[in-house]
């Protein structure tokens, strides 16, 4: 089964420069793994405007100082504020401009997964058209209503003037940024990609997983047996992918990325986890590791009854039962195109501090998912980590780091 | 960066495969306007066709017949959707009836909502998982889409299927982009070793220079279609195929404010 979907590709030695993380559970890293630790969720009811869903969200307060014409003009939505909120963390900040200092804006790229864009801003412009059916004149946004506008507006942002391109594979997206990114690389096409993944909290979204029976009223529960569905979560992750040479000795590596089709269904995911299985035996094949090298997975783990019982099937198929597993969906909820962004960084730094997080509201496993699922959190000797990503449309992604 | 050509398919209100382009390109012929026709594809079975919405259908009509044209099995190949604009029907469905006070949305219309639903319909259909991808890159799309695919051939050294399409939007949706005319087409990209002896070759060169002007097309009645849609801009590549000349033809797109792709199209040979 595997040779026939393994990647061929002989990845270079690729290390992050810097990452930054902005979610509910903090705005930046520093504070997120402090809620990590304390194990302090960022969910709380919903209070998405002009949203009555019962459930709770994993909101970005902090982002409503940059959703304002003044610092976005003709960029504002609610995703390009959350995107400048993590751009804007004075540390990741410094690295974006020494970056582009050091090669040439021309030979930087920037490349964003996203899966609502800035949807958000055209449900606003659609709440309140004009009697002929077009937008208010604030909401002619050029640059808006359009896929890539997360790509266009971080490359703007940034000053950044090689290629741009966004993503949008729904909740793989920004795990695939690192799959371009690498390959880009690779081949020359730059000298540095800024990579990231940004998705906010909208109407859309909390709709239509709701029509979909997805959304769950209470906090969602991944992995538990009483687990009934979803919390919707917001977040913007951004990094800096160069070739070894061009970074210091100890930074974090890309050791491998698998990608994968269910080929199964739209919106329900292979029932035996075929294609999530093919992703992680891809990402392995790639770093040239075997699964008991592994030392943590960041699971998918949405919470939903189908992923965390499916993931679980794939993960003894490929794992045994031997690798540390959680969930941190309880902490952030569910960042659609940026999770794979969001937790590929969550798990980065549980190895850089050998501290892994455990799974928020797990309080009864699920006898059915035949993997146990780390509840606690832990201390451990960390040297490569792994983050699963599954999206609709049955589309896989798998990413492994290491410290060496 | 070497990618041979192994398949094609296009789709336009005036030619609904390649053949006919080919025909339009090579005799000068006269534009039919045939816009009331739509994509049909049969690989979609036909509940799951009848619910699918002009842009997926579009684009696994042009990946069919791209597919059927190499002869590979879909099961090798993987695939990359590129779309400039997205599906603007669903998203205009999705915004107006948020926009109520029951805010009742459609499942179906919803999982359709995802931008990757093309690759999603291509992949489930065809039976194919490999890896899928679906990215959007507003005007630039076209350029963007092919440094994607050639990085991808180059690296996973397996055959990729590079598919790019748009279509028309409801009035809200037609700003900043004014697409008037659907139209699709897909690449079969193989490397050398996969390669036919009539295979033609696509070169494609990464630069860091500005480009500020597109390629001329010269195929009279299609400037609109060029001009308006982002998928379009794959058509001086399609013309330089479709004239099949001997002889070199080379050009030059933009991928970003300082960096731009060239290409070159001729025979394998």
């Amino acid at each position: 089964m595997q040779s026939d979907f393994q990647s061929r590709f002989q990845i270079p030695d690729l290390r992050l420069l810097d990452f930054e993380l902005s979610c509910a559970a903090g705005v930046n890293r520093v504070a997120i793994n402090a809620a990590l630790r304390q194990r302090r969720t960022g969910l709380a009811p919903n209070n998405v405007a002009h949203s009555g869903l019962d459930t709770l969200v994993g909101g970005v307060p902090a982002l409503q100082d940059f959703d304002t014409p003044e610092a976005l003009n003709r960029w504002q939505s609610r995703n390009n504020a959350l995107a400048l909120l993590c751009l804007s963390q004075p540390g990741f900040a410094r690295s974006c401009r020494a970056t582009i200092g050091r090669f040439g804006a021309a030979r930087v790229a920037v490349v964003i997964g996203s899966s609502t864009a800035s949807i958000d801003r055209t449900e606003e412009g659609y709440r309140d058209l004009l009697t002929d059916g077009q937008f208010k004149p604030q909401f002619k946004q050029a640059c808006m209503h359009n896929p890539h506008t997360p790509g266009a507006f971080v490359a703007d942002k940034l000053g950044v003037r090689g290629p741009a391109m966004t993503v949008s594979t729904a909740c793989s997206s920004s795990a695939k940024v690192f799959a371009t990114a690498a390959r880009w690389l690779a081949n020359d096409m730059t000298d540095a990609v800024i990579i990231g993944g940004v998705d906010t909290l909208c109407l859309s979204v909390l709709h239509g997983f709701h029509a979909l029976q997805l959304v769950s009223p209470q906090a969602c529960k991944p992995f538990d047996a009483d687990r009934d569905g979803i919390n919707l979560g917001e977040a913007a992750g951004f990094a800096i992918l160069v070739h070894a040479k061009h970074a210091p000795p100890e930074s974090v590596r890309l050791r491998g990325f698998g990608e994968s089709s269910d080929a199964h269904h739209m919106s329900h995911p292979h029932p035996q986890g075929l294609g999530a299985q093919l992703a992680m035996r891809a990402a392995l094949h790639m770093a040239g590791l075997s699964s008991d090298d592994v030392d943590y997975v960041n699971l998918h783990g949405t919470a939903s009854k189908a992923n965390d019982f499916i993931e679980g099937k794939a993960m003894r198929c490929v794992f045994g039962e031997r690798v540390l597993a959680s969930s941190t969906k309880g902490w952030t909820g569910h960042t659609l195109g940026a999770t794979g962004i969001t937790e590929s960084i969550i798990a980065i730094d549980a190895m850089l501090q050998g501290y892994i997080p455990g799974t928020l509201n797990l309080y009864r496993p699920d006898m059915e998912i035949p993997y146990t699922v780390l509840a606690d959190n832990t201390a451990a000797e960390v040297r490569h980590v792994m983050s699963n990503s599954f999206g609709f449309g049955g589309n896989n992604c798998s990413l492994l780091f290491g410290k060496d | 960066m070497n990618c041979y050509i192994k398949g094609i398919g296009v789709w336009s209100p005036w030619f609904n495969d390649w053949d006919a382009f080919c025909a339009t390109v090579q005799a000068g012929q006269t534009l039919v306007d045939a816009s009331e026709a739509t994509p049909r594809p049969e690989l979609i079975p036909r509940n799951e066709r009848r619910r699918a919405p002009l842009s997926v259908r579009l684009a696994v009509e042009v990946s069919c017949r791209a597919l059927r044209q190499s002869a590979l099995p879909a099961s090798e190949v993987a695939c990359i959707f590129a779309y400039g604009q997205g599906d603007a029907g669903i998203t205009d469905y999705m915004c107006r009836r948020l926009a109520t006070a029951e805010q009742q949305v459609s499942p179906t219309k919803f999982h359709n909502s995802v931008h990757n639903a093309a690759s999603g319909y291509w992949t489930i259909s065809s039976g194919c998982m490999q890896a899928a991808n679906s990215i959007s890159a507003f005007d630039k799309t076209v350029p963007l889409s092919l440094l994607e695919a050639a990085c991808q051939l180059a690296s996973e050294q397996r055959p990729i299927l590079l598919t790019m399409y748009d279509c028309p939007a409801p009035e809200t949706l037609r700003y900043p982009l004014f697409i008037r005319h659907p139209f699709a087409a897909a690449l079969l990209l193989v490397q050398e070793e996969q390669a036919g002896a009539d295979d033609p070759l696509l070169q494609l060169e990464a630069s860091s220079s500005a480009c500020s002007e597109w390629p001329d097309l010269a195929i009279a009645g299609l400037e609109e279609l060029y001009t308006s849609n982002p998928a379009a801009r794959i058509l001086p590549v399609l013309a330089a195929l479709a004239r099949r000349e001997a002889g070199e033809f080379r050009g030059a797109m933009p991928t970003g404010a300082a960096a731009s792709m060239h290409y070159s199209v001729r025979e394998h040979a």
